[in-house]
């Protein structure tokens, strides 16, 4: 390796080092925040100078984590498989089948991804409503799942170019659409099904303003609207929140851990060929 | 059709489909029963007598903490005595409530009862389907009920001559001070500053004698409140809002007042903190005096006793001479129901919730102020808490003198308050921005927002 070359591997590394650092210091400062006691919830120190766990057990006591993040780890599977599921037909679809409109279904989706949510709120609260959907999970994620332009669009991109002669080969084969996408578009698509199933699934857990207002303060409250719980009239209780925040994350963090080996190996899995 | 004809073929995807949504159910289910908890009296509901059932909305309901707590407090003295009603409490916070009723109102299911903040009076009038509180009494309980009323807090709900919204959770500014530290400063903890000079002199002592920050007004806050800011306007002689609902806050007055906090800063007095680092500091011992709502009181006695050492309050500071005219935060009861059934029941609530009784647990487990005199005063109710625990005394006796908060009116009128205090407010008074040239500025932008 030449000097010039060391030298650009160590700026890469260096640069990446320092992304890492500036993405991981607010969780860092979170996890620090909830040991501290409310007299050094301000400090600015890193590692608390005097530790406690009170903000864990006051939070335990009080606050329903696991169903929290049972409600909430349900509704953002659900969404991102559905999501998932809806994108890929979509994308096979606008693909394979020529058809009158085409291209306007494809402008209509890049419209969709624009239009602030906020301005759906009070038509997908009418729905929801005349629907019987309002405090129920179904009510929670069938809303979201139009969500998954931007999916439609990424796999629209995806399958576009992938070799058509190998498509028409498999049909002049006897195989038909459904045989073509489950056994060679989507396995072959593992990779950006992952990534798109990772950023649906963040996307729905993320969710705050809806399931407030559809489920807001019951039993199928999400973590996100529960966090909110600690912000009051009365004054935030920091130390309490944070606590309450590493405490609904530890387990989506631990079931990554387990899964990193299988997601890494679907992002790999394909890149060579 | 090619679709339908290859889900036809691949049952395993409609399985997936089918086993997803399914799941959805399931879980809905197992929320209901899977911890055996039931929303209270729901298992009742088919019994002989049926309760009606009303839906509330709050925004202290299901918060954690004292909030919380008193509200659920509230509801189950209610239940006790009112077997044959059923509440159902939704929390929703401040910030969304109005936004969230809204919704619901739309889809023809709003709340019966909900309790939205003053500053969006204006906007629930605007864009509510409101039933005036007033209209749903039965004749002779409302002139009952409202006798026990301070009727400077009563007319917080009015509008077009009628009671609008019942003032349930009502706070006004108070001076909280830490004695301990006032006396490290060779301060006298028995005569608190009264003016805001005495404040600044005193808070001075205080970073010249101790460890700890002198003094910090909540007027620049993350919830955006503008009821200090209108406190202090108002007590220098001006006003939020002239006559004609255009921007008056730029006027010489205002420009004072706002000078004053900007004052406070530049001497050192004030620390150049945000509102919520304030809060930890003067719970943690460490700050000598903080002007904020009486809704923190109970918070800050928790604090106060854990880390030993003696709270105290006093009334808001005034301009010199001048007489103190606070304004209040908090939120009124909205009824929003056209069902006379529905009404009844949610007028027995309402009543319930500002009875002597309501007033009472609200002030001894939150800090909203009691808005009956008459419970201040029985010893039964909050007078012989009060006289052990006087802290919410100044706050009470403001309610005399009580301007009535001026909310901004209009689609973009917590826009325009927002502007207020983010691009005048907090800049003056933190930030060092000159009070005259912003406030000018911005209230030319806030009267194009407001503008009909």
């Amino acid at each position: 390796m030449t000097v010039r070359e060391l030298r650009a591997t160590l700026s890469a590394h260096a640069l990446v080092v320092l992304v890492c650092v500036f993405s991981a210091l607010p969780v860092v400062w979170a996890v620090s925040t909830s040991f501290k006691g409310p007299a050094a919830i301000f400090a600015p120190d890193l590692v608390p100078a005097d530790p406690t766990l009170d903000n864990y057990r006051a939070t335990l006591a009080t606050f329903p984590v696991a169903r929290l993040v049972l409600n909430t780890g349900a509704v953002a599977a659900a969404v991102a498989a559905l999501q998932l599921l809806l994108a890929v037909l979509a994308a096979y679809g606008l693909v394979r089948f020529r058809f009158r409109g085409g291209p306007v279904v494809l402008t209509a989706l890049a419209a969709a991804i624009i239009v602030p949510q906020q301005c759906l709120i009070v038509p997908n609260y009418l729905l929801a409503a005349q629907m019987g959907w309002i405090d129920t999970y179904v009510g929670l994620a069938a809303p979201q799942l139009a969500g998954c332009a931007l999916g439609v669009l990424l796999l629209h991109q995806h399958v576009r170019a992938f070799p058509r002669s190998l498509l028409d080969a498999a049909q002049i084969d006897g195989a038909g659409h459904a045989t073509v996408l489950w056994r060679i578009v989507v396995p072959n698509l593992r990779p950006v099904l992952v990534a798109l199933a990772v950023l649906f699934f963040i996307t729905s857990w993320n969710e705050y303003l809806w399931p407030l207002l559809v489920a807001s303060g019951t039993e199928r409250a999400t973590v996100q609207v529960g966090l909110q719980a600690f912000q009051t009239e009365q004054g935030n209780d920091w130390g309490r929140m944070m606590a309450a925040a590493v405490l609904v994350t530890a387990p989506v963090l631990l079931a990554y851990g387990l899964a990193q080996r299988w997601i890494v190996a679907a992002f790999v899995q394909g890149t060579g060929r | 059709m090619v679709v339908v004809r290859m889900l036809g073929r691949h049952g395993l995807v409609m399985l997936v489909v089918v086993a997803l949504a399914a799941g959805c159910g399931a879980g809905g289910e197992a929320a209901d029963g899977g911890d055996g908890s039931q929303t209270p009296g729901a298992g009742t509901q088919q019994d002989a007598a049926e309760p009606i059932t009303i839906t509330w909305e709050s925004y202290n309901y299901g918060t954690q903490g004292l909030g919380g707590e008193g509200t659920q407090r509230l509801l189950d003295a209610f239940a006790e005595q009112h077997p044959d009603i059923r509440v159902e409490p939704v929390g929703t916070p401040a910030g969304e409530i109005h936004t969230s009723v809204q919704a619901k109102a739309a889809a023809g299911d709003p709340p019966e009862v909900a309790q939205i903040g003053w500053s969006k009076f204006a906007f629930a009038q605007e864009n509510l389907p409101l039933v005036p509180v007033q209209e749903i009494a039965p004749p002779g309980e409302w002139e009952a009920h409202v006798a026990g009323f301070s009727e400077q807090a009563l007319a917080i709900g009015e509008a077009d001559g009628q009671i609008v919204a019942m003032p349930y959770a009502v706070s006004t500014p108070t001076l909280f001070y830490n004695a301990d530290l006032l006396r490290q400063a060779g301060l006298d903890p028995d005569a608190p500053p009264e003016t805001w000079d005495e404040v600044r002199s005193a808070a001075l002592q205080l970073v010249e004698r101790t460890d700890a920050e002198g003094v910090y007004l909540a007027a620049a806050n993350a919830a955006k409140s503008d009821f200090i800011t209108q406190s202090l306007i108002n007590s220098n002689g001006g006003r939020l809002l002239a006559e004609d609902g255009t921007a008056a806050f730029d006027g010489p007055e205002a420009v004072e007042a706002l000078a004053m906090t900007q004052d406070l800063t530049e001497s050192g007095a004030q620390p150049r903190i945000a509102d919520d680092e304030a809060v930890a500091l003067f719970r943690a011992g460490r700050l000598g005096m903080y002007l904020t709502s009486t809704a923190l009181l109970a918070g800050f006695q928790e604090a106060a006793t854990d880390g030993d050492w003696e709270l105290r309050t006093a009334g808001m500071p005034a301009f010199g001479a001048q007489p103190v005219r606070v304004t209040n935060s908090g939120g009124g009861l909205f009824v929003l129901t056209d069902d006379p059934e529905e009404q009844a029941a949610a007028w027995e609530f309402v009543r319930f919730l500002t009875s002597d009784e309501a007033f009472t647990i609200l002030a001894t487990t939150i800090g909203y102020l009691p808005l009956r005199p008459a419970a201040v005063d029985d010893p039964d109710q909050l007078g012989s808490y009060l006289e052990e625990n006087p802290a919410l005394l100044p706050a009470i006796a403001q309610l005399d003198e009580l301007e009535p908060y001026q909310d901004m009116p209009g689609p973009d009128g917590a826009r325009a308050r927002e502007l207020l205090q983010d691009e005048a407010v907090a800049p003056i008074m933190l930030d060092g921005a000159d009070p005259t040239a912003t406030l000018s500025a911005v209230a030319d932008r806030v009267d194009e927002l407001l503008a009909p």
